[in-house]
């Protein structure tokens, strides 16, 4: 009896229709258009993607758009496409201030903590190596400046280097050197984009950071420029933006320690010797967002690049305070060693 | 200073705890088991075969039609609150109020409660007003249903405050939702040739329904700072309709069978004007506001959704905000044996038949009640089991027009994790002959 009822009652109800779930009343391929006003605002698509412009980020009004987007094919040579990608327009529109864009993705496989926001617009690619990302909930964001089509990207294993350990002594491999009895005439550097990675790139960070990270590397660097020696005075710069992406111990979040430096010279003094180029007087400035004076500083100091066993290394290094376990603030600091190319 | 404020926070901390598992604890395992009146849950809701009159409006149409119903019968508000946590047990929470003063090793033991993270979940249902007068009924009935998770490391964030330098805070496995409606009920039943007959139409009228979710927290190594957002996504109001058929007889004087499918055909479309409150928590708010400060600066910042203008989180958090919203199928069968006027012994078999997260959680039960009267004065007893291992045993009384029920519920999930609960319910009905 029991067994006739429930089907009997299976029976009225499969007659009655099920009722399904309802749709959220997202539509996510539609292109969404807003108006920005100097004071900001935000502009989403529901397909998965979001940009927030603060305040002052544009002058006047501007009307942008969010649309999905086929991946533009230059994006692979970044490394694999981990979500849709998404135009955002007016392209190439340069932003006074840096907007955040987030952009949803696929979190799979062990190295979804390096996620990038990776964008193209006017044909220049561009990767965001600062880029924020939740495991959790499949978010990746960074700030951008600039308007165009983005995606986001797993980076090729050759624009990540990972952590080595502070008292590491990595060799460097060889770029070039100057040969006996020869002089260098230039220190130049000019790496990190698609093709052309920093190989021999190494980052180290303190040991306070170290235990607050499951891992660390530097994505997508990219150091350029170079001294000219001219007899025996310097000048010139090299410049490195080296994005330090930490996967904090949750082993759900990954953040970013910006890097960025500038070593100029002004006709400083160049003493050479088998070993060593020194230029004495080379202005360092180094800071966290390339845009503020976050954890900036700036010093005078000599400029060594070793040239024993063929290699030739600039160090560059940036220190900040961290809060550490129990409360107390301690000095940390995070290096990269970049390999330059002496030139005769 | 520093100290100071650090052991400040722990107690504000944990009266944020106590508030919250507190509030789950007073309102989902539960919330299907709920029954909607107190003699139900005494009967462990073996109902069926016993409800007459008013009784019947929401659980046995077909009763209204049976010869030895009352002529006429009003159940005043008849409310019924039901809420069950996972892990911890009750005494366990007495403890954690007073978490700060308690020994390391019972710390450690509280702890330890929440390795795999909890759920809290409550139910609210109060039939306001029922009534019948032959073969016809008329009710009126509020609910509400939520639940909400809680994961290991924010339980520890609530007991022990936030500690420095850590960056193993996990926290985006922490949601919550909510539903609220109105049901207005009209019921007929007719008896042909000795078989009762009737049905049920609801109209539903949702007020509202919530999803929330704790983002992870997004950790400033350099600026020694922690923000986390919090974001809920509230559909408000939308209509509905249900149906329910049910049959009866009485094969002897003293013995009724009863059966219903409540929901046959129904459907909740909950609104698609959306709002959303969105807010983050920094370090200073952390440690510096109080839990009702916290809920205030949340609620204020609710605002339409509008898809075109929000971060990519209000789009995670709103995600489930329709799963499964909506009325099941469930069918009952019961039989009543009344070997005195004035006793009832009752089972009944409950089926689940179709999704839906706004009424029974258990797929199938089984419960068996008795209810004994003497003059002004009935006592219940019921027990009742579900085919996944959960049980509730419970009881009630009633005193003239008033009726009481209360119920112990408990079940285990497959990694033997106990979920337990109560529910508590009191109304006021009284009937008539003549």
């Amino acid at each position: 009896m029991l067994r006739k009822f429930f089907v009997l009652s299976a029976m009225l109800v499969a007659a009655g229709c099920e009722q399904e779930s309802q749709s959220l009343p997202f539509d996510v391929n539609a292109t969404t258009t807003s108006s920005v006003s100097t004071q900001g605002g935000v502009v989403s698509s529901p397909g998965g993607a979001s940009v927030s412009f603060p305040q002052g980020a544009v002058s006047g009004t501007v009307q942008v758009s969010v649309a999905p987007s086929t991946v533009p094919a230059a994006v692979t040579s970044s490394g694999t496409v981990a979500s849709d990608a998404f135009k955002i327009e007016p392209e190439n529109t340069t932003l006074a201030k840096a907007a955040e864009l987030e952009l949803k993705f696929s979190p799979s496989g062990s190295n979804a903590w390096l996620a990038s926001l990776v964008g193209i617009s006017s044909g220049v690619l561009r990767e965001y190596g600062a880029t924020r990302v939740d495991l959790s909930s499949g978010v990746a964001a960074t700030d951008v400046t600039r308007l165009g089509t983005f995606a986001v990207v797993i980076p090729e294993a050759a624009a990540v280097h990972r952590v080595q350990d502070s008292t590491s002594n990595v060799e460097i491999p060889l770029v070039a050197a100057v040969g006996p009895g020869q002089t260098t005439r230039t220190i130049s550097v000019d790496c990190g984009n698609p093709g052309d990675r920093c190989t021999g790139l190494t980052l180290t960070a303190s040991q306070n950071i170290l235990n607050q990270v499951e891992d660390a590397a530097a994505v997508y660097p990219l150091v350029t420029d170079q001294i000219t020696i001219s007899g025996s005075l310097a000048s010139g710069q090299i410049t490195a933006n080296a994005p330090v992406r930490v996967f904090l111990e949750s082993g759900t979040t990954a953040e970013t320690i910006e890097f960025n430096a500038k070593l100029t010279a002004q006709n400083d003094v160049v003493t050479e010797t088998s070993t060593q180029v020194r230029v004495a007087g080379v202005l360092f400035e180094v800071s966290g967002s390339a845009d503020s004076e976050t954890g900036a500083s700036s010093e005078i100091a000599t400029l060594i690049i070793n040239k024993s066993s063929g290699n030739g290394t600039v160090v560059i290094d940036r220190d900040f305070d961290i809060t550490v376990s129990g409360g107390g603030t301690e000095s940390a600091n995070v290096a990269i060693a970049v390999p330059v190319q002496l030139n005769p | 200073m520093m100290l100071q404020t650090t052991e400040t926070m722990k107690k504000v901390n944990t009266l944020a705890f106590g508030t919250v598992t507190l509030l789950l604890l007073g309102a989902g395992q539960v919330d299907a088991q709920i029954p909607a009146g107190p003699r139900e849950l005494g009967m462990g809701g073996a109902y069926m075969g016993v409800a007459r009159g008013y009784e019947s409006v929401f659980l046995a149409p077909a009763n209204l039609a049976l010869l030895d119903g009352p002529n006429w019968s009003l159940g005043f508000p008849q409310v019924a609150v039901g809420g069950s946590v996972s892990g911890p047990e009750l005494t366990d929470f007495i403890d954690i109020v007073d978490y700060d003063d308690l020994e390391d090793s019972r710390q450690d033991e509280l702890l330890g409660l929440f390795d795999n993270g909890t759920e809290g979940s409550f139910a609210f249902r109060a039939p306001l007003l029922t009534f019948s007068s032959g073969s016809f009924g008329l009710g009126v009935s509020y609910s509400a249903l939520g639940s909400h998770t809680l994961s290991q490391d924010l339980a520890e964030l609530f007991l022990e405050g936030y500690e420095d330098g850590r960056t193993d805070y996990s926290v985006g496995d922490t949601y919550g939702q909510r539903a609220t409606f109105w049901d207005f009920a009209a019921s007929y039943a007719r008896n042909i040739a000795g078989i009762s007959v009737g049905g049920t139409a609801h109209y539903i009228m949702p007020r509202t329904l919530v999803r929330t979710r704790l983002f992870e927290p997004q950790v400033d190594l350099e600026a020694q700072d922690v923000t986390v957002n919090y974001v809920g996504v509230i559909s408000k109001g939308g209509s509905g309709y249900s149906l329910d058929l049910g049959a009866a007889f009485k094969p002897h004087p003293s013995l009724t069978v009863s059966g219903a499918v409540s929901n046959v055909t129904s459907q909740i479309n909950w609104s698609e004007d959306l709002y959303v409150r969105d807010f983050t928590l920094d370090r200073d708010i952390i440690d510096n506001a109080t839990p009702q400060d916290i809920l205030n600066r949340y609620e204020a910042t609710e605002a339409p959704l509008d898809p075109t203008a929000v971060p990519l989180r209000v789009f995670e958090a709103a995600e489930l905000l329709y799963d499964e919203a909506y009325l099941p199928a469930v069918s009952r069968l019961g039989v009543a044996w009344s070997p005195a006027a004035r006793t009832h012994i009752a089972a009944d078999v409950h089926n689940k038949l179709t999704e839906g997260r706004l009424a029974e959680a258990w797929d199938q039960r089984i419960s068996v009640g008795v209810q004994q009267s003497l003059w002004i004065l009935g006592l219940r007893a019921g027990y009742s089991t579900a085919n996944d291992g959960g049980n509730m045993v419970t009881g009630g009384f009633s005193l003239g027009p008033l009726d009481v029920g209360v119920a112990k519920y408990q079940q285990k999930d497959a990694g033997d994790i106990a979920t337990r609960g109560w529910i508590a319910t009191f109304g006021l009905g009284m009937d008539q002959n003549f």
